[in-house]
């Protein structure tokens, strides 16, 4: 009985761990426009991925709106995330978790997902 | 314990478990796009027909639901409550090519029981909607605008002075009178994008005016001066 609660344990600590750096393996960062889902660039798109930070599952957001974005994986698999317009945060759907872009990527991750201000 | 809740972006607060109503709404927004009295100057500084578009941006598009979530639930009993999603209301000014769109939020803090904060008012340019409605203004309403702007301090509050209520608001400044239905939600009730939405598609249109039904994007800021 132990030996299952840790290994229980074991595996939502790896799991928590690995949806940590969401840009890991990353083939494609698409965010839905009116035309379709655009590609953005993959080197720009990891190197901000890879600064989001994890927050807990017990935070609470309410939205005004939001822009559908999605991540696919080098292996195929997609996960969907909803992006705030101010571009602060954004919600991993199958994660049930928020990341937060550091302040000091701000503008650069606007410019990213095409809301920065002129 | 207190529980919190971002509204609409910015920087991340925590929670324990427990209800819509129990909630605390914290927000925290990134300020650089806050704008200020300059962001109309281009509009000013040219000339030819000025449309001032209200753009609504319904939790669920075609419906009069007021809150949703990241997963389109409806129901406070049955939608996520780490991402409810209110929509969003707000205005574009467009002449001579030049676009630009702003909204109203709260600056600080807001809770179902004092729903009260700071407002300030955000570059919503590319903000997506699914209806919206244009008029067209004179040059002098324009003007009227950026110093309704410059000069609004009107708190945020999410059941008497919410986006919804700022750009119908606006309008009503300008003469034109759009229809504002009360819906409710958990704890409070008010103007509302779901709302305003269908008023605005089943509204008939007056001279000058122009409805899109089909949504997109708000255009991106264009033009400088």
């Amino acid at each position: 009985m132990k030996i299952l609660v840790f290994l229980v344990m074991l595996i939502s600590i790896l799991s928590g761990c690995k949806q940590k750096n969401i840009s890991q393996n990353l083939n494609n960062f698409q965010i839905q426009e009116e035309t379709g889902w655009i590609s953005k660039n993959l080197r720009q798109s990891k190197d901000i991925l890879e600064k989001a930070v994890p927050k807990s599952k017990n935070t609470f957001y309410l939205w005004k709106g939001f822009k559908n974005a999605k991540i696919t994986y080098e292996d195929g698999k997609v996960i969907n995330l909803k992006i705030s317009y101010y571009g602060g945060f954004f919600y991993v759907v199958e994660y049930q978790r928020f990341f937060q872009i550091p302040e000091k990527n701000i503008i650069e991750w606007q410019e990213l997902i095409g809301i920065k201000k002129i | 314990m207190g529980q919190f809740i971002t509204v609409g972006g910015g920087s991340s607060s925590t929670s324990t478990s427990g209800s819509i109503g129990e909630a605390t709404f914290v927000y925290a927004p990134n300020f650089d796009r806050q704008i200020d009295i300059n962001y109309l100057n281009c509009l000013l500084n040219t000339t030819g027909t000025i449309t001032l578009p209200i753009y609504v941006d319904q939790p669920i598009p075609g419906t009069r639901e007021t809150f949703t979530d990241a997963y389109n639930n409806i129901g406070s009993a049955t939608v996520d409550k780490r991402s409810l999603n209110v929509g969003h209301t707000f205005i574009g000014i467009k002449r001579n090519g030049i676009s630009r769109t702003f909204g109203f939020y709260p600056k600080t803090g807001i809770k179902p029981f004092t729903p009260s904060a700071n407002g300030i008012l955000i570059d919503d340019s590319r903000h997506s909607y699914d209806v919206s409605l244009s008029v067209t203004i004179t040059a002098g309403q324009l003007s009227h605008i950026r110093e309704y702007i410059n000069k609004y301090t009107s708190s945020y509050n999410l059941n008497t002075n919410n986006c919804s209520d700022f750009a119908l608001g606006l309008f009503k400044l300008m003469n034109f009178n759009l229809p504002d239905t009360t819906g409710y939600w958990p704890f409070g009730n008010g103007t509302n994008p779901g709302d305003l939405g269908e008023d605005i598609r089943t509204m008939p249109l007056t001279n000058g005016m122009s409805k899109d039904t089909k949504g997109g994007n708000a255009p991106s800021n264009t033009g400088t001066c």
